[in-house]
């Protein structure tokens, strides 16, 4: 870029500058969604500590799924 | 039912990160040319004025769900007033102040023509404040921050607003100097 000449700027307008900033927001928003439906008790550090306790914290979570049981028999 | 009020307070919070990083990184972007790329400074500006109507939905969700979650033990007091929790008192607490800061921005830049302009610019420098203790509340309470996917571009997100925001005090300073 020569001396005296501008820098132009991307041609995307307002509006579909508007437009993606929702559809991120809500791509993260949904993409967020099903990575906690799949990983529920993950602890935080945060809360970690609380998990040391015997009472539960919000990052011990329970379920309603049936259990996975496997007898292995000798 | 509170396990989806769970999940869809840690999916609220995730795009309340974005939107507010998107909400800064388009206040930076007319100075800094972060944006040059991609669109006109002025359509730059248009997206940061209305940057609130995706900070503000993602921020209520994610603030609803965590009262409507029994199992969080999260209080109307501990929305407005940091450090109340019984467990977790920092991470939660700068998610509070968090909160308090963006709703202080957002509604003084609403009453912008009642302030004056320079009372207008300091409140509207508190949303780098907001922004940080944003950040510390998702990487302190953060469940999906675990995610090394989620953790990289929460991070890199970080690290490109922290640069664009020092390239603009570095702006502000040279100009002031040269009017000095």
């Amino acid at each position: 870029m020569g001396p005296g000449r501008k820098k132009r700027s991307g041609p995307v307008p307002a509006w579909a500058l508007k437009v993606a900033s929702v559809v991120m927001t809500f791509s993260v928003f949904g993409s967020g969604l099903g990575y906690a439906s799949t990983h529920l008790s993950t602890t935080s550090a945060a809360t970690s500590t609380a998990t040391s306790t015997t009472t539960l914290t919000s990052a011990v979570r329970t379920t309603t799924r049936t259990a996975v049981t496997k007898t292995a028999s000798s | 039912m509170d396990l989806f009020f769970w999940e869809v307070a840690r999916a609220s919070g995730l795009a309340a990160y974005v939107a507010l990083c998107i909400a800064v990184l388009t206040g930076l972007a007319p100075r800094t040319q972060a944006l040059g790329f991609l669109a006109t400074n002025r359509a730059v500006r248009a997206l940061h004025d209305w940057s609130p109507w995706i900070v503000l939905p993602a921020a209520i969700t994610h603030i609803v769900a965590l009262v409507l979650d029994a199992t969080a033990r999260i209080s109307l007091v501990d929305l407005v007033v940091p450090f109340q929790t019984s467990y977790g008192q920092l991470a939660i607490g700068l998610g509070t102040i968090s909160l308090d800061l963006v709703v202080i921005v957002i509604v003084t830049t609403w009453l912008r023509r009642a302030l004056s302009n320079s009372w207008w610019q300091w409140m509207h420098r508190l949303s780098y404040v907001g922004f940080v203790t944003m950040f510390l509340h998702a990487i302190l309470s953060g469940t999906d921050l675990a995610s090394p996917v989620i953790a990289g571009l929460s991070w890199a997100a970080a690290i490109a607003i922290g640069y664009y925001s020092l390239e603009r005090a570095g702006r502000s300073l040279a100009v002031a100097k040269a009017r000095a």
